[in-house]
């Protein structure tokens, strides 16, 4: 049994998301290559006063289909050209031209931009600071990323493969010390055993200090309902952690964190609480739904739902049923229900003349700190008690607070670990 | 142990030096003495004196100025030069009796 | 002792004196290794640190080696031209073998140089041929919009130093910018005119350091329930009125500010030509002025015909 602490890691996907990084409530940051494009000087902010360590990942795979770097308007935008045009320096590559597997052409300019992909890990934040920050006191530390992340594809097919193989080798031989390797692996291949060992020749062993699995379209629920697909995801972890290399994932959820047992040491996940089985593309603008996770039932219900669960709970019963995170236990301390806050919403009109509800702007800040609370909770529980002890306890918690029909997830949950 | 200078034939040591870029550059641009005339001195035949809380030295330099330096010896050993400038002709015969 | 009372010995002849001296104290040997420190400006310090990086090395190692290549090199270094203001505030401290610092003096001697100043321009030859080779730009361009953020909020507005609205701190700045180098602007034509994502990413970065009212420099440890409370406060609920965002400095702001203004001659002069700028365009008609005087940046506004008419109305006015 794997016994040493859940790796707990948080993804930075917006310039928002840097006002909840905070040490003590995550181990490490990692902020998207897009993002650092975006706001290079807050993200800097926001890394130097924490103190914790972070990650830069280069989403390299994000320039392998155009809608994904382009707007509605067809251009590339602004934090995407600027970080192709930092991957292709001394390059041929027309990286905004189109699909990337197109406009690369031939090895040797993939191993260049593997190289500058690892420079820019490196360097980035480095870059030259302001008069203002140099005549700052607290401007001392400088940001040097604790790992180097491999630039990967998603591997669609076995083009893809040979070229993350080239990358993942590239990129040993530029860095100067054992890099971190990215594996993202399609649904589609994730179900075919011959396509799921395909993938996994593409990345080595040498010269590799951990792996970082992701598979889009996987959402908590596929994971539950299917057990072909959670025996799929658990044969890669499997087969990647008997190389003695840790393993983690890019986007944890509750199930991929209970797999700490099993494989499973680090865990990535981003501040938006709504499980969309991450797609490798941004999401794009949209009024947010209402709903807010519940620990108590490990996933999110809508407000309607958790105000029918939570409201009448007193602050004993609802940190023993439905939450015990610091914020919720802070509201009731300073005389407030926690659900008043968390389940704010407003109306907003459209111009056809309808409209719809959605979380205030207040809400969505609480939200995001009760969701990262509440998930450090879960990653301390499972870093420290057996997974099936602690899907036990959660089962009765959910029976206590929602009945028997929230406990069928986590029984399924506990059936599948048992088994594997 | 320190490193032996060349020059005089005798078993001598060179002392470590403070330097900065203030007494630095002003014994050059001002007295027209660079670090390395000053520090051969002390690593040729030589004579010094204390005078108060300074220390004199006539001393040459690999290429035959003949000098006149003010220095410190701070803890450890440690030498800081303050000035310098060519010996008088007085100096010279001073130096030639005394010097080793 | 000061420097006047020791040259003032100069002055004498010792050869009468010199035999009633006591002798000096011996001389004691000195350690096989040395050090040398350079004085350098923050900004030439943090080139070398940038470049450090790039090169996966500890920036004074490779200071180091740039000084012993140096050494090596028959040619002089190229001295970086015109020199700075800016203050020499920071230690670049060089371990060195004696051999190497021996060397050093020598070839000083030789180019009749203090060998402080040889040794940093020899770095600084070098900071700029590996700067180049990496293609890294250190060349002063416009000052950053950080910067200018940062004094403009300093400077006195017509009801105090806030700017109201991000709308009006994205046109002040871009007037400031057009005004100090047009030609290297980072403002682009967009939706209400002339954009910079630099403006929010600046302002933003100015909150997380708790320089803007409001906000406090983000605590190491996990937040408190009022920590957590403090930012949602200045996010909108369900009755708030769309707030326009107030971006001013608080106390902690404004003594960064005043530091930046006094670091050199540069910004002083800086701080009084944005001062003068904010008092000829933080005007109430800030917006149409923008669009009338820089038309080109405004051909993708969504409110160009709106501003175009009230504009004309004004003018048909005045007529």
């Amino acid at each position: 049994m794997n016994r040493t602490p859940l790796h707990h890691m948080v993804r930075i996907r917006r310039t928002d998301d840097l006002t909840f990084v905070r040490a003590g409530i995550m181990d490490e940051i990692i902020v998207n290559a897009n993002q650092l494009e975006n706001s290079p000087d807050s993200t800097a902010t926001a890394l130097r006063q924490t103190t914790l360590p972070f990650t830069v990942d280069p989403v390299l795979y994000r320039f392998q289909l155009p809608q994904w770097w382009r707007n509605e308007k067809g251009k590339s935008k602004r934090n995407y050209a600027r970080l192709g045009a930092a991957y292709v320096k001394d390059t041929n590559i027309q990286i905004t031209a189109g699909p990337l597997v197109e406009t690369v052409p031939n090895d040797d300019e993939w191993c260049i931009l593997a190289a500058n992909v690892l420079g820019y890990q490196r360097s980035r934040l480095l870059q030259m600071p302001t008069q203002l920050d140099l005549l700052n006191e607290d401007h001392g530390r400088e940001l040097h990323p604790v790992r180097l992340v491999a630039p990967a594809l998603v591997a669609v097919s076995a083009t893809e493969d040979r070229i993350n193989r080239l990358l993942v080798e590239a990129s040993a031989g530029a860095a100067a010390a054992p890099i971190a390797v990215p594996m993202i692996v399609p649904l589609d291949r994730l179900q075919d055993a011959r396509e799921r060992d395909r993938v996994l020749a593409t990345v080595p062993t040498d010269g590799i200090s951990s792996y970082f699995l992701w598979t889009p379209g996987v959402t908590e629920e596929l994971l539950l309902s299917d057990r072909e697909i959670f025996d799929a995801v658990l044969c890669l972890i499997g087969t990647l952690a008997d190389r003695g290399i840790p393993v983690g994932h890019l986007h944890g959820n509750y199930v991929i964190a209970a797999l700490h047992d099993l494989g499973v040491s680090a865990v990535v996940h981003h501040l938006g609480w709504i499980d969309k089985g991450e797609p490798v593309e941004q999401q794009r603008g949209g009024l947010r739904s209402c709903q807010t996770y519940v620990p108590g039932v490990r996933h999110c219900v809508r407000f309607e739902q958790a105000n029918s669960l939570g409201r009448t709970l007193d602050a004993d019963a609802y940190a023993e049923r439905y939450c015990e995170c610091a914020f919720c236990a802070g509201s009731f301390s300073a005389g407030e229900h926690p659900l008043d806050l968390l389940l704010e919403d407003q109306y907003v009109p459209f111009e056809d003349g309808r409209g719809r509800r959605t979380p205030t702007g207040r809400a969505v800040a609480l939200n995001t700190w009760h969701y990262l609370l509440s998930r450090r909770l879960e990653m301390q529980a499972f870093s420290n008690l057996p997974a099936v002890d602690v899907i036990d306890r959660d089962m009765e918690r959910a029976a206590a607070l929602a009945g028997s029909r929230d406990t069928s997830r986590l029984r399924r949950l506990a059936t599948q670990l048992h088994s594997a | 142990m320190g490193s032996r200078a060349k020059g005089g034939g005798q078993d001598r040591y060179r002392p470590e030096f403070e330097w900065d870029e203030h007494n630095e550059e002003k014994l050059l641009l001002r007295h027209n003495v660079s670090a390395l005339e000053a520090e051969q001195c002390f690593a040729n035949p030589h004579t010094a004196r204390r005078h108060g809380d300074d220390l004199l030295m006539l001393g040459v330099t690999d290429e035959g100025r003949m000098l006149f330096l003010v220095y410190e010896q701070k803890p450890g050993g440690v030498v800081r030069v303050y000035s310098a400038r060519e010996m008088t002709d007085k100096e010279r015969r001073t130096y030639r009796r005394h010097a080793r | 002792m000061s420097s006047d009372r020791r040259d003032s010995l100069l002055d004498a002849d010792w050869s009468t004196a010199w035999d009633t001296l006591p002798e000096a104290p011996a001389l004691v040997p000195r350690p096989k290794t040395a050090q040398i420190t350079l004085r350098v400006p923050a900004s030439l310090l943090a080139r070398i640190k940038t470049v450090a990086a790039a090169r996966s090395l500890p920036y004074h190692a490779l200071a180091r080696s740039w000084l012993v290549d140096g050494l090596r090199n028959v040619r002089e270094p190229e001295p970086a031209g015109v020199a700075s203001d800016e203050p020499q505030a920071e230690q670049l401290n060089i371990k060195l073998d004696q051999e190497v610092l021996d060397h050093l003096k020598v070839r000083a001697n030789e180019l009749r140089r203090p060998y402080h100043r040889l040794a940093r321009e020899w770095i600084e030859t070098a900071l700029g041929r590996e700067e180049e080779s990496l293609g890294i730009d250190a060349s002063p361009r416009r000052p950053p919009i950080k910067d200018l953020m940062v004094l403009l909020l300093h400077t006195p507005g017509k009801d105090g130093t806030a700017v109201r609205g991000t709308t009006r701190l994205q046109k002040l700045l871009f007037v400031i910018e057009q005004k100090l180098a047009a030609e290297s602007t980072s403002f682009y034509a967009f939706n209400y005119g002339p954009f910079n994502e630099e403006v929010n990413d600046a302002a933003h970065a100015l909150r997380l350091a708790g320089f803007l009212s409001g906000a406090e420099p983000t605590g190491a440890g996990p937040p408190s329930f009022a920590e957590m409370m403090a930012t949602a406060v200045e996010r909108s609920g369900p009755r708030d009125e769309v707030d326009v965002e107030e971006y001013a400095l608080n106390e902690r702001g404004h003594a960064a500010a005043e530091r930046l203004r006094q670091s050199s001659h540069a910004y002083e002069q800086l701080y009084a030509y944005v001062r003068s700028l904010r008092e000829e365009w933080d005007t109430p008609d800030l917006i149409d002025r923008v669009y009338e005087t820089y038309p080109k940046y405004t051909e993708r506004s969504l409110i160009r015909h709106k501003v175009t008419k009230r504009l004309d109305s004004r003018r048909s006015h005045d007529l």
